[in-house]
């Protein structure tokens, strides 16, 4: 299936992209695609502890499950001020 | 909006707030707003705000709020004025460099609006003093520039009862997210682990950006209108002008607002 992901800030500088599409696995959870990213993009292994994940403009867990056309979107707190 | 704003339910009852003449002149631009009214600016003026941290979002943040007339304005930080600050710190003057954040901020506060109490607190938020320096006001506005202290704000936030304003900023983006303590979605719910701490690069006018958005809620909050950032992140990005809303819950285990 084929899901849309989004980053933001440090992890958008990680991937390099603000947006891509990626096929994976039906059911796939966001840890599987975390983890799938992670290979593509090994940046982002440096991030993990702080990453925060959104599936279709909600606030989600790295358990939650997706469907095709779903959207992700993979962003860090932010500290300055 | 989840609440009432604390002024109505407030014992100082807003008719005993009345507006002077110069205070009706002053801010009739937004007196004249529909949802505003004379009752809403009286509401601003019986209002309490805590700014806590005086850099680039605190600076849009409090200029705003004072020239809203927000009461009182207590202000905290314990910087000083260094030329790198200028780029997006607007509250402060080239002839503030070295001199404290906090009484610089309250002294250019008092000559925008010489109406409203402002309180330059030249102190480091602490655990062991946060409760203290935020139990007389009625909302906590998170300027920040470090998580350590963020997280002391939210939860004394969360003990006093009162909204926590979050905003934060970074090279040319930021966000946002509204507060109301176990009613509503708590930093730490959202954000348990920190970024590492380091100097960030940020564009003064995107700090602006951030810090009106936040002086907008407050200002919301205390007026009583709907639809604040409460249960939503709200993620701007100057660089390709996008404005994302995560939709947010409470985390029913979080270790500073969580109920198990
Ligand atoms: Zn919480």
């Amino acid at each position: 299936m084929k899901i849309k992901v989004k980053f933001f800030s440090s992890h958008r500088d990680a991937v390099g992209e603000k947006e891509i599409e990626v096929e994976i696995k039906e059911n796939s959870s966001l840890n599987d695609l975390l983890e799938m990213l992670s290979e593509k993009y090994p940046k982002l292994k440096e991030l993990k502890d702080y990453t925060v994940l959104s599936l279709n403009h909600r606030y989600a867990d790295g358990n939650s499950r997706m469907k095709e056309g779903d959207e992700v979107a993979i962003f860090p707190p932010l500290e300055g001020g | 909006m989840h609440g009432n704003s604390p002024t109505d339910s407030d014992s100082m009852a807003s008719d005993s707030i009345t507006l002077t003449e110069e205070e009706m002149a002053r801010y009739s631009r937004q007196i004249s707003i529909p949802e505003f009214g004379k009752a809403g600016q009286e509401k601003l003026k019986n209002a309490r705000a805590a700014v806590a941290g005086a850099g680039g979002l605190g600076s849009a943040v409090a200029i705003y709020l004072a020239a809203a007339g927000i009461g009182y304005i207590k202000i905290i930080d314990d910087d000083v004025v260094e030329l790198s600050n200028l780029n997006r710190q607007i509250l402060y003057s080239e002839s503030d460099i070295g001199r404290d954040k906090a009484h610089s901020a309250e002294k250019k506060l008092r000559a925008i609006n010489p109406n409203i109490e402002i309180a330059g607190i030249n102190k480091r938020i602490t655990e062991k003093n946060a409760v203290g320096l935020l139990k007389d006001v009625d909302a906590v506005v998170d300027c920040l520039d470090n998580f350590e202290t963020r997280y002391v704000i939210n939860d004394a936030a969360i003990e006093i009862g009162i909204p926590l304003f979050h905003g934060a900023c970074m090279e040319m983006g930021g966000q946002v997210m509204t507060v109301m303590p176990k009613r509503t979605a708590c930093l730490k719910c959202i954000f348990p682990n920190p970024p590492p701490h380091k100097k960030t690069p940020i564009l003064g006018a995107v700090a602006g950006t951030i810090g009106t958005i936040q002086a907008t809620e407050v200002i919301k909050f205390f007026v009583g209108m709907e639809s604040l950032l409460t249960n939503k992140l709200l993620i701007y990005d100057s660089r390709f002008f996008s404005y994302d809303i995560i939709e947010l819950e409470r985390n029913e285990k979080c270790p500073s607002c969580g109920v198990i």
